[in-house]
């Protein structure tokens, strides 16, 4: 039986299951494709310079504390991303959005703390800073996995 | 609040995709939506009324919690 485009067998439409038909919508197909369309550029330049800085860049070289930076220059671009497809989501994808960066946004400052008062006691660890990053983000991208499995 | 978006819509015969369209949001949110683990603000809820030709008091049911009175009565707010 033929079904017209976005409509389904009226038994699967009855138990809620939505296996004909197209998974995403239109809407969910703009988002994505405007946030890869920012994001991917940013996130591949980010990779390249940090090859090239972990490759070529030692305490030797002239300029090397500039240097260094040179990676953090595109996640300004994977900022501006995240925070246009913050703005163009729909009212629930924001607000699972900012659960989730809240939840981030919370480990980190924990995990910040924690280091804080590491150091106090002089134990001070060369890749904090990695430490509470690493835990925001990870703590973030684990939230929107759990809360998009629907 | 309980809805009856899921009963509608299968009576529309549409996946969840399609409502989405319908409605300009993403597929997550008409699920979360169907689930009641979310209640739509005053603009998509009136979306989701024209979208399935109904009245929001059709599609939406308060429960005692969302109405703040355990009687169902209407307090003046004077």
């Amino acid at each position: 039986m033929l079904y017209i485009d976005g409509m389904m067998d009226p038994t699967e439409a009855q138990a809620g299951r939505t296996g004909r038909g197209p998974r995403l919508s239109a809407e969910d197909k703009r988002q994505r494709n405007s946030y890869l369309r920012e994001f991917l550029p940013a996130i591949v330049t980010f990779w390249i310079l940090l090859a090239i800085v972990l490759n070529l860049v030692d305490e030797t070289t002239p300029g090397a504390r500039l240097w260094v930076l040179l990676p953090v220059l595109p996640m300004i671009g994977v900022a501006i991303a995240l925070y246009r497809a913050t703005q163009r989501s729909d009212e629930y994808g924001r607000i699972v959005m900012l659960e989730c960066m809240a939840l981030g946004f919370g480990v980190s400052m924990i995990a910040a703390m924690a280091v804080g008062f590491l150091g106090m006691i002089d134990v001070a660890w060369t890749y904090g800073g990695w430490l509470v990053f690493g835990a925001g983000m990870t703590t973030w991208g684990l939230a929107l996995v759990v809360r998009n499995l629907d | 609040m309980e809805n009856r978006l899921k009963e509608l819509r299968a009576v529309s015969g549409w996946s969840q995709a399609h409502l989405a369209d319908r409605l300009g949001v993403s597929r997550q949110t008409v699920n979360a939506l169907e689930k009641g683990r979310y209640d739509p603000s005053l603009p998509l809820a009136f979306r989701l009324a024209r979208v399935f030709s109904t009245t929001i008091e059709e599609l939406f049911t308060p429960d005692d919690d969302d109405l703040g009175e355990t009687d169902g009565s209407v307090t003046s707010p004077v």
